[in-house]
């Protein structure tokens, strides 16, 4: 499983992935391997924290606000959803002109 | 070369946005093609035309199928012949209609209720498909649905019923009637239209409520396994034709498709089961319940 640390790394969704949102689960179709993925409601929670370009520490910081669940359950959740992410090719690390002219 | 005689044209017919006639050189074959493809027939008037000619018996591929100048076979057998014409109705037929999403699919329709049976060739639909007519249901198509994502509707696609030799047993009183004259151009399948099921089998399509995923397991006693319109949309999209071509719009216009309906996992043990497991589907979602 690929390793999400530093958990401070900025990551995004890859380019050119496919997708839409059904009753909190997500398809996404990857053109690059042709494989279409289905990701439950959490993995949608943190699939859409992606959508802007950020590291695996501020999505725990936005779920935190809003569920009522130790940080060191989020972390762990997160992690693992995110690791499954970049496995699949779904997710990348986010590159300069992703992240902006003040953040590069 | 047999020559195509005046009276043995049967046509126009309409298969999505395939427009068709087809000539024949022998009577008995034209006529034979104008009742299998009856349910398809299109408004009068003009219209391109396949052709079937026969060069005779001293020709090795003695058959020849154009549409228009086109070759599209050569054959020994006039039977091949009608194979080749009906496969190539088909793939027209998914050529005319670059809007639609299709998806290898049954369809059928009962009390306004259209239900899909998303699957794989060669698993079973057009049994299925010809089974549930048998029991009632209205027919829409047994191997392409036609999702236009203008309207959010299935359109029809009333081409016969095609049964391979395997589902004969299970369903003998769909054996077509060939006139004596035509047996020779019989493939061997069985191209059942709908209509001579019941006169009142064909469906004029609409808005799909139930998506069924089916699978026949002879081992297991029937079930029916709530699945989420996320995972549907997974197996249909395997389902769709072209789907590579146009991914986004594909998987987009499948969401609209599937939020209306119910979608479920239908494994059966036996025809008559899955008929009877699909109408009470259909009950409980005209009764409007939500599905567990």
């Amino acid at each position: 499983m690929t390793s999400v640390h530093p958990p401070s790394r900025a990551l995004h969704r890859a380019a050119d992935v496919a997708h839409v949102e059904l009753d909190g689960e997500t398809v996404a179709y990857d053109p690059r391997s042709g494989a279409i993925h289905l990701l439950n409601p959490t993995a949608t929670l943190v699939w859409d924290l992606f959508a802007e370009p950020g590291s695996v520490d501020e999505v725990v910081c936005a779920l935190a606000d809003v569920f009522p669940v130790p940080r060191e359950i989020l972390e762990r959740d997160v992690d693992a959803v995110t690791a499954d992410l970049l496995d699949q090719g779904l997710l990348a690390e986010a590159t300069t002109a992703a992240l902006g002219p003040d953040e590069g | 070369m047999t020559p195509v005689s005046e009276g043995s044209e049967a046509g126009p017919f309409e298969a999505l946005g395939h427009r068709f006639a087809v000539r024949s050189p022998d009577p008995a074959l034209g006529e034979w093609l104008g009742d299998i493809l009856a349910d398809l027939r299109g408004p009068p008037g003009p219209a391109p035309c396949y052709t079937i000619t026969d060069r005779g018996a001293g020709v090795r591929l003695r058959w020849a199928l154009h549409w228009g100048d086109e070759q599209v076979a050569r054959s020994r057998s006039g039977a091949r012949t009608v194979s080749m014409l009906l496969w190539d109705v088909n793939q027209r037929a998914a050529a005319s209609a670059p809007d639609d999403v299709l998806v290898h699919a049954a369809s059928v329709e009962r009390d306004g209720v259209v239900v899909l049976f998303p699957a794989a060739m060669e698993s079973g639909k057009s049994t299925l498909a010809g089974a549930l007519v048998r029991a009632g249901f209205a027919y829409l198509s047994d191997e392409i649905a036609a999702y236009d994502p203008r309207t959010g509707t299935v359109r029809p696609f009333h081409r016969p019923i095609t049964l391979d030799p395997g589902s004969w047993r299970v369903l003998p009183e769909l054996r077509p009637l060939v006139p004596p004259l035509a047996h020779r151009y019989q493939p061997r399948q069985w191209h059942v239209r709908a209509s001579t099921i019941r006169p009142d089998a064909l469906s004029g399509g609409g808005v799909a409520r139930l998506v069924v995923a089916p699978r026949y397991d002879p081992a297991t006693a029937t079930r029916v396994e709530p699945m989420s319109r996320a995972e549907m949309l997974v197996h249909m999209a395997r389902q769709t034709f072209h789907f590579s071509e146009t991914p986004v719009r594909t998987i987009e216009a499948l969401a609209e498709l599937l939020r209306p309906a119910a979608c479920v996992r239908l494994s059966v043990d036996g025809l008559d089961e899955a008929v009877e497991a699909v109408g009470e589907l259909v009950d409980t979602v005209t009764r409007e319940r939500v599905l567990p």
